[in-house]
């Protein structure tokens, strides 16, 4: 038995190390000299620990605006995919005949982005809105919306229709009570579909990549580029990638019973 | 406020949850709508609120056709079966939101509320959430809810479903003594034929989707027009033996396998005498005796359900399993010899092609 937890807890620590080593390294070398990044042997903490990749990647032209876009990018597809979802959640929630639109919706979530990145090119040149942050927001809407849907679909099943029936003889409006009654009920679910809606579109690499280039571009389109004539400033990136991971890290902490909850229930 | 509800049909996909019903209500009575599940009893409460949009069919509130009108604007209040809570709101703030909602000022909110809590015995439950209350207590909540804003009509679906035993008795009793004092108009749902015996003025029996009697509480009784009313509004359910309806000169005699009985005593009651019919005997009105009795029927036990103080005995007559209520303990085994009498002038008679009943109406209405 004894020997039993003592290999478990054996596992569990190679699987942390596993995991967390990258975030340490990352971390680390966010805080060295370019000379010291690649050093042999490697240095396990910087010997002169700076800040200055961080004033880049913050203050610099193009890392600080590539985070102030994305910004606008997430926060601006997010509020519109989690309110068309939650319409639609809403009706795929108390009208159950249109499960076959449903499941179509779903499946367009199923397929390699990349697919759709080439069309959605040459519709969004015809438009003339290529790298802007319109063309970004609807790219992600459209992408952000099947899972908005399916997740706020399954938190209005859990609110009884009787629940609603009540708030109508109380004197409310269908949407007033969708407003003042149901939404508020499941508001930690609400919550919980903004904050994954958002971390989608905060991470989202391959549609920005193709979609951006001197203006809208958004952060994990500027990571990968900081190489100047031969040298590669891994530290720099590497600072960009920890303040780039902080929003995922507090909105997970923040959201966690709930996000569990809902991978574990659907 | 009177009701009257016209051919009210309603479709669920190809399942027609109601079937061309039409039915009235008094003025500040208390009406119940009796049936078994799936009879279309929450379907016809919902459609009264505005809440279900029927198929076909008409509803009038004071003589005045409101089936347009959406279930805001209805003001009617309803007690769900399910209670309703609002789930993110406290006691309080559940029994406030209608006044809320009608824009009744806070300091009358505050005082209307505490005299609703102090009606029903919750002062001391304002603070807390609903799922923190027991199913006694949600129902008084629910109730409370649905008082708090004043209307001409209350509708209860199955409100006292979800209890227990014992607080259902009391509620029941409390539920009167509030119509009492309200006077206004109620209908209640239930599936329960002792709560129409219990507090209803009048009953309206439905079932699958149609009407199948309406009236007043004990003329339905007494008077059940069909087989199933006979039945299903009779605790325990009446006896119902199939068999043959004879007349020899002037006698008219109930043939059965295996039992006769001879039903000329109430010839003159009835308006025909279908000669395949099924007879109806409520269990309580049957005679039972462990001695002989004079001009009885021996029959041989089969068990004996004791409920209480008393029992209620099964046995065979003839083919048909029959039930008889016996105020008093009696521990049976089965295949005790027993006999039973049954009075003719306590026998229902149906036709048993269409399942109506022959006889005419008592004239002694309660």
């Amino acid at each position: 038995m004894e020997l039993k937890r003592l290999v478990v807890w054996i596992a569990l620590a190679i699987y942390i190390v596993w995991v967390l080593f990258p975030i340490y390294w990352t971390i680390n070398s966010s805080l060295k000299h370019v000379w010291e990044v690649n050093a042999i042997p490697p240095l396990w903490w910087p010997p002169k620990p700076t800040l200055k990749n961080y004033i880049w990647a913050l203050f610099s032209e193009r890392a600080g605006k590539s985070l102030i876009n994305s910004l606008i990018v997430s926060t601006g597809s997010t509020a519109i995919a989690v309110f068309l979802g939650a319409l639609a959640g809403y009706y795929f929630s108390r009208y159950k005949m249109h499960e076959g639109i449903f499941w179509w919706l779903l499946t367009t979530r199923m397929f390699p982005p990349i697919i759709f990145a080439i069309p959605i090119f040459l519709m969004f040149k015809y438009m003339g809105i290529l790298d802007t942050h319109l063309a970004l927001i609807i790219a992600y809407v459209a992408m952000n919306i099947p899972l908005a849907v399916w997740l706020m679909r399954g938190y209005f099943d859990e609110v009884p229709i009787e629940v609603e029936e009540a708030a109508r003889l109380d004197g409310l409006t269908p949407f007033k009570t969708l407003w003042k009654i149901t939404l508020p009920i499941i508001a930690p679910g609400v919550a919980a579909t903004i904050a994954l809606s958002w971390i989608f579109a905060w991470n989202e690499f391959l549609l920005a990549y193709i979609l951006t280039r001197n203006v809208a571009f958004t952060y994990p389109v500027v990571l990968p580029t900081e190489v100047v004539s031969s040298q590669v400033f891994y530290n720099r990136m590497t600072a960009l990638s920890a303040i780039a991971l902080l929003p995922s890290i507090i909105i997970l902490l923040l959201f966690r019973k709930h996000i569990v909850r809902m991978y574990v229930l659907r | 406020m009177r009701v009257r509800v016209e051919g009210l049909t309603k479709f669920f996909g190809k399942n027609k949850a109601l079937d061309n019903v039409s039915f009235e209500v008094a003025d500040r009575a208390f009406t119940i709508i009796l049936g078994p599940p799936e009879a279309g009893k929450t379907t016809t409460l919902k459609i009264l609120a505005g809440l279900i949009k029927q198929d076909s069919g008409k509803i009038f509130f004071d003589g005045e056709e409101i089936t347009d009108i959406p279930p805001e604007r209805r003001n009617v209040r309803m007690v769900f079966q399910s209670f309703a809570l609002y789930p993110h709101m406290t006691v309080y703030e559940n029994i406030a939101f209608p006044l809320k909602v009608a824009g009744v000022a806070e300091a009358e909110i505050r005082r209307r509320v505490k005299e609703i809590a102090e009606f029903l015995k919750i002062e001391k439950l304002l603070d807390r959430l609903p799922h923190n209350l027991s199913g006694g207590e949600m129902q008084r909540v629910a109730i409370a809810r649905a008082l708090a804003k004043e209307s001409d009509l209350y509708l209860l679906d199955e409100p006292l479903v979800n209890l227990d035993y014992k607080l259902r008795e009391d509620m029941r009793a409390e539920l009167k003594r509030m119509q009492r004092e309200l006077n206004k108009t109620i209908i209640y749902a239930t599936p329960d034929p002792l709560e129409p015996l219990a507090i209803g003025d009048y009953v309206i029996v439905l079932n699958k989707g149609k009407v199948m009697q309406t009236g007043r509480t004990m003329d339905v009784y007494e008077n059940p027009e069909n087989v199933f009313v006979g039945k299903y509004f009779s605790v325990p359910p009446m006896n119902l033996i199939e068999g043959t309806l004879r007349r020899k000169e002037e006698r008219v005699i109930f043939e059965s396998e295996g039992f006769t009985l001879d039903l000329t005593e109430i010839k003159d009651r009835m308006t025909h005498v279908p000669s395949d019919a099924i007879i109806g005997i409520r269990p309580h009105e049957i005679k039972f005796s462990m001695e002989k009795i004079e001009g009885g029927i021996k029959v041989k036990t089969i068990l004996g359900e004791v409920i209480g103080s008393d029992t209620i005995v099964h046995f065979k007559l003839g083919e048909t399993l029959v039930k008889v209520f016996v105020p008093r303990i009696y521990r049976l085994f089965g295949g005790e010899d027993a006999w039973i009498k049954i009075d003719p002038k306590s026998v229902y008679v149906f036709d048993k092609r269409t399942e109506k009943s022959v006889l005419k109406r008592l004239s002694k209405n309660g």
